[in-house]
Parts: C-alpha cells; structure tokens; sequence
C-alpha cells in the first residue's frame, strides 16, 4: 500500500501535468489555405455585438461569468490541423463526405437555395463557412458541427411557420458555430473524463470503492450545465441575428411555444422527450426568448416573418413531410401536431386528410390500449369521415382518395372503393402504385360478407 | 459513449461521431474474444494474372489516427492523420512494386454527390462488408453459420466500374484506426496496475482487403488489432503496413 501511495503522487502529478497542457488554442488558417493568421483575434467584431452581449449576460451561465474564454472563429477559416480542434474538424469533414451522399438528404434546387439565402443573411461574413444538408428526419431538429456542417430536418420545416421561425433556429445553430461550442464540449468531456479517472483510481487506492458511481454522477451533471450554457449562448445570438436582419423576434420564442405544446400539452413534464434534460427548459427559453424579443424590438417595431415567400416555397413540401410524421405510429402526438398545423393556417381539406390518415392506419395497426375490434372499427368510420370531409373542398389531396378507396375496402364496401380508387388515377395516373390499384380496381369482387 | 464532440442541435439529438462509436465496441470486442494475432483470409494465395503485367487501384484509405487520453477518451489528431495517409500509400505501393504488382491511385470523381453513383455506393458497401468480415471472420462469437469453414464474401459485379476507369485487376481497400497513449493516460495505466487492474493503452486496428475488379468477390483480407504500431513518422510506418499486408497474395 506504501508503495502504491508513493506512486499515486507519480500519477497525479502526470494527470495534473497533462491538465496543463489543455489550454485553449487560437490557431487559424485560411480556410482555402492561401494565408494564414495565428493567436490573431481581428474578427470578433464580424458579427459585432456578440462579445458585449455575452458579458452583458453573465447571468445565464451556471458556471460563472465568461466561463470558456474561448474566442469566436473568424470568418474564412479553420483551425490549424496539430490543434485538438483541429482533429475534430478532421472527424466531422469525413462525416460530412458521407452526408453528402446520404439517402435521406433532400436534394432539391429551389428548396436549398431558400435556406441557403437565410443562412448566408443571417451569418454575414460566415455564410461561405456553413454548409446546409436538408434532411428527411420526422422530428424537430437542426444540428450543427463544429466544422460548418448544417442539418436541417425535415420535421422542422413541417413544424416550421413562416420564414422567421426558421431563420431563429438557423440563428441559434450559426451560433453555435461562431462560439465554437464543439470544441467546447469536447474539451470539457475529455477534462472531465480525465479528472473522473483519477478521482476513482484516488479513490480506489484509499478503499472507496463508490467512487465511480458518484463521479459519474457529478460527471453527467456538469457536462449538462455545459451543454444548457451553450445552448442558452447560442439563443441569445439566434435572436440578435433576427433582429439585426429585421425579423420578428417574438418567433423565437414560439418555436418553443410550440414544442412545449407539441410534448407537454397539460403542463406536465413529460418525459417522453430527452432534450429536457441536456436543454434550458423549454419554457425557460420561451419566457428568456420573449423577455429578449421585448428589448430588441417591441411594439410598433417588429420586424417580419415574410409569410408569402415561405408559403410559396416550403409549403408544398409539408404534406411529404407530415406523411412521414404519420408514418412514425405516434399517433396522439401525430394529432396534437395537426391541431397546431390547423390553427396555424393550414388548408382544411389537407387537415382533414392527415387526421383520416392518423385514423385510418391506427385503424390498421389497432390500439393496445382499448378495446380493439371496437376501436378499429370506429377509426376507420372516423377516417371515412375525414376523407369525405377533405374532398368536399378543391384543394384537397389527391392522395385523398386512394385512402378513401383503402378504408371502403377494409369495411368490404368496394363499389364506393371502386369509385374512390378511379377518382385517384384520374387525378394520378402516373401513381407509383398506379398498377395495384388498377389491380385492385380489377379484382375487387362482391362485398365480403 | 467515450467520444462524442456533437453539438446540439436546438432540440434533442447529437450528431455522433459517425466511426468512432461502432469501432470502439469492435475493438473491444476483439480484443476481449480474440487473441491479438494476426492471420489473413484468402481464396487463394496466387493473384490471377492475365498478361505478364497487373494493376492494382490503390482506394481512398480511411485512417484516423488520435490520442487516448487519461479519461479513456479519443482526441483526433488531423496532422498525424494526414501525414500517415500519404506515408500508408508511400508503403503500400512500395509492397506492391516487390509483389510485381503496378499500382493505380484511386481518385474520386470530382464532386460526385450522385447517392446512386456506383463508385459511391461501392465505397460504401466496402466499408459495410469489411466491418462485417471483420466481426464475422475474427470473432468466434459472432461466425456466421452459413459462412463456416469458407471465405466468400463479394461486393458484386458491379466492381467493374472501377476496373473499367483505370484499367486494372484487383482494387485494394484498407481501413485504419490508430490510438497514442497520452502522457496521462500512461501515468493511469501504471497507477492502475499499481492497483492490480488492467487498463488499455493505444491500439492500432484496421482491416486490408483485396478485391477481384472482375467479379466483385474479395480474395484476400486481413485484419490489424493490436497494441503496437505507429504511424506518426515515414520511418515506422513500413513496419505497420507488412504486418496489415501479411500473407497477401503472390
């Protein structure tokens, strides 16, 4: 025991040593690799007011004013490959070479260059340092990595309502970005993990043997208030590049009006989502996000949300995305969405249409929850409801009918199928699944008794 | 999870460093099950060879080479991984030159961002098939029934895209993941073993393989999982690329 006392200082001394190395680099290069600037600081000021913001606030960090001291990244540049940052930009580059060729990566013109725009407006003098994949993901999320690689999902385009809520996300995530929070977080993990190893090999030494556990704990604990400070950071400077391109600021805080009503309709901390923990809560942000909305802009002075242009462009492309959504089986979420959508503004005979959808494969899928021929049942006659609802009106779906056919079909009512089926070819010859209808069109007999 | 720099996104999911999950599993997995030998898979130990001359394309090698620290975790190291890249194909073609073998670099197609490009999806599928082997072939836990007592594992006919682009035989595929032990690690291995436990230091593994650019089918594959190794200098790394390259085909 002598013996492993005498080499326990050998050993902290090398951990302590090791710590010290752990400073934070501000080494840039070029990002096309023509000049290069180190330990240089000349573009805090690129989007100008973010250093003052973030002392002006040290109230939002659970660890202490100016906790990081890690500089913005200048525009144009990457971090020096022998860096620790570096490395980590090595990582995700790769990362990005598969995203590029991505499955689920929407690959459209008009769409892209849409966000593309808002992302350039909103980062200024960074809009050739971030790059945006647009992917087909049913849930409500963009991410950024540390080395400019923007994902935007497609549940938050579905989610989103007008121009304005997807510039607050865009902002918070470009902020992210220019506070380096990636390389934040690693650095902190790895301090944290080094120091949690030595904490149990300390105490494994002394006979503590639950040492581990409650590293662990403080551990988890102190990487979340990290993660909460980042997250907190990145809204600030979200809403300020609202504000400074002329949005309406109030929008920032309804995108999280909106998930808190979305998860957590009674009030009730729900846990069916996980972001609660590792995120300022939801209602914290939407009260901060107001409270700043108030200050930047105010009455008489907000700024726009460019409904029309947002309409033209991303609307058409809500009624794929709510089909994935509906595609997931969640289904009492799947509704609480559509009611949003619908006080939202979204037509009726396409609302009518996602909750025939809802009922209608919940119909097929039955509810372990209720009595289940029963229910089954009433889902399909609910669809049917729906989906006559939804083409009473001329801007419905086309896919309308084809779910009207399925749902006769399974009640055996396969004249009024027929009719909805044909109504669908007419208006989608060139259906992918136009041949089994046309089948089924074909084959459908008498009604099974 | 022993790494993991993502940032959050506004919501709820990191973006999870796309390698290094699986692999730190895989690693340990093999190690656990399998002792740390080397031993090559073949379908035969010859190299078909048409004309006197055959041509080898050398593919895009996937290297990362990154430091362990104290914690456990894995920092990435972008200039060691560069430099090892271009002292791996420096090596690899030098091996090649004493098999006989002429040696093609494989360059992608320039801004090829087409999913449904055969190039790009065979570069994915190499990467699925070769972890597969790499579990199935080495860990007895995890042999595979239907693939007992043979090797016959292919990434289709397909293949000859490449061979058509560069004109050649056989396309060889290699994967690298290469771990330094930090000065703090060191210190907690020792302090560690003070106390009679056992904790890993740097690894190197990775996996080679040689594909048959007419059918597709892999002839010759070998896998790297070891504790020695390095490729941060020129000097060393000949060392690492014959002990990846052990009984290639003739």
């Amino acid at each position: 025991m002598l013996f492993a006392r005498r080499f326990s200082v050998f050993a902290i001394s090398a951990l302590l040593l090791s710590g010290c190395q752990t400073t934070v680099e501000n080494k840039w290069v070029s990002a096309n690799n023509t000049a290069s600037s180190t330990n240089e600081n000349s573009t805090d000021t690129a989007i100008s007011n973010i250093p003052a913001l973030i002392i002006d606030r040290e109230e939002m960090y659970e660890v202490g004013r100016d906790p990081y001291a890690y500089r913005s990244i200048p525009p144009n540049s990457r971090p020096v490959s022998s860096s620790t940052e570096g490395g980590l930009w090595y990582a995700f580059d790769k990362a990005e070479d598969k995203s590029r060729t991505a499955g689920n990566l929407i690959r459209d013109d008009e769409l892209q260059s849409y966000l593309d725009g808002i992302v350039c407006k909103l980062s200024g003098p960074y809009c050739g340092d971030i790059r945006v994949y647009i992917q087909e993901v049913p849930a409500f999320n963009a991410t950024m990595a540390p080395n400019g690689m923007m994902s935007i999902w497609s549940g938050f385009i579905l989610r989103a309502q007008n121009e304005a809520q997807l510039a607050a996300v865009i902002g918070h995530e470009i902020g992210h970005y220019i506070r380096r929070h990636g390389i934040q977080r690693l650095e902190d993990k790895v301090a944290k993990s080094d120091f949690g190893v030595f904490v149990t090999l300390v105490g494994a030494a002394m006979g503590v043997p639950v040492a581990g556990d409650i590293v662990g704990l403080l551990f988890a604990g102190s990487i979340l208030s990290f993660s909460r400070d980042n997250e907190r950071e990145a809204d600030l400077i979200g809403i300020h590049l609202l504000a400074k391109n002329g949005y309406d600021t109030r929008e920032a805080a309804k995108v999280w009006q909106q998930i808190i009503s979305e998860n957590d309709p009674d009030g009730e901390s729900s846990s069916t989502t996980t972001f609660l923990g590792t995120h300022p809560s939801s209602a914290e942000r939407q009260e901060t996000l107001s409270q700043l909305a108030n200050e930047l802009q105010g009455e008489g002075k907000w700024g726009k949300v460019y409904q029309e242009r947002f309409n033209a462009i991303v609307g058409p492309w809500k009624q794929r995305f709510m089909e994935d959504d509906i595609r997931l089986g969640k289904w009492d979420e799947t509704l609480r969405l559509i009611e949003i959508l619908e006080e939202s503004g979204t037509p009726n005979s396409h609302i009518a249409f996602y909750r025939g959808e809802v009922y209608r494969k919940r119909g097929q899928e039955g509810d372990s929850e209720a009595d289940e021929a029963e229910n089954q049942k009433d889902d399909v006659d609910r669809a049917i409801a729906e989906f006559k609802k939804a083409i009473s009106d001329n801007t419905s779906i086309a896919n309308t009918y084809r779910s009207l056919g399925l749902s006769y079909q399974s009640k055996g009512m396969n004249a009024e199928a027929k009719r909805a089926f044909i109504a669908f070819l007419e208006r989608v010859p060139n259906a992918k699944d136009a041949k089994m209808i046309k089948y089924m069109i074909d084959t459908m007999g008498a009604p099974i008794s | 999870m022993l790494f993991d720099p993502g940032i959050k996104g506004v919501a709820m999911t990191f973006i999870h460093h796309k390698n290094i999950g699986p692999m730190i599993f895989l690693i340990t997995a093999v190690f656990a099950l399998s002792a740390c030998q080397t031993a090559a898979v073949y379908t035969s130990d010859i190299l078909k060879r048409p004309d006197a001359s055959i041509k080898v394309v050398v593919m895009p090698i996937d290297i990362e080479l990154s430091e362990l620290n104290a914690g456990g975790s894995l920092t990435t190291r972008a200039d060691w991984s560069e430099a090892a890249r271009g002292y791996m194909e420096t090596e690899l073609n030098a091996f090649l030159a004493t098999k006989n073998v002429s040696s093609a670099k494989y360059v992608p197609l320039t801004d090829n961002v087409d999913p449904h490009s055969k190039e790009v999806q065979l570069s994915k599928l190499f990467g699925t098939v070769g972890t597969a082997i790499s579990i199935h072939q080495y860990i007895p836990a995890y042999n595979l029934p239907t693939k007992a007592n043979q090797f016959d594992w292919s990434l289709g006919p397909d293949v000859k895209v490449i061979a058509d682009r560069y004109d050649a035989d056989y396309a060889l595929f290699t994967y690298i993941r290469d771990s330094y032990t930090t000065a703090g690690r060191a210190a907690v291995i020792i302090f560690a073993a003070i106390l009679g436990a056992g904790v890993q230091g740097g690894q190197q593994y990775g996996y080679a393989s040689l594909v048959d650019l007419r059918s597709g089918e892999i002839v010759w594959f070998n896998r790297l999982a070891r504790g020695t190794g390095d490729l941060r200098t020129g000097a060393r790394a000949s060392e690492t690329v014959d002990a990846l390259m052990i009984e290639f085909p003739k």
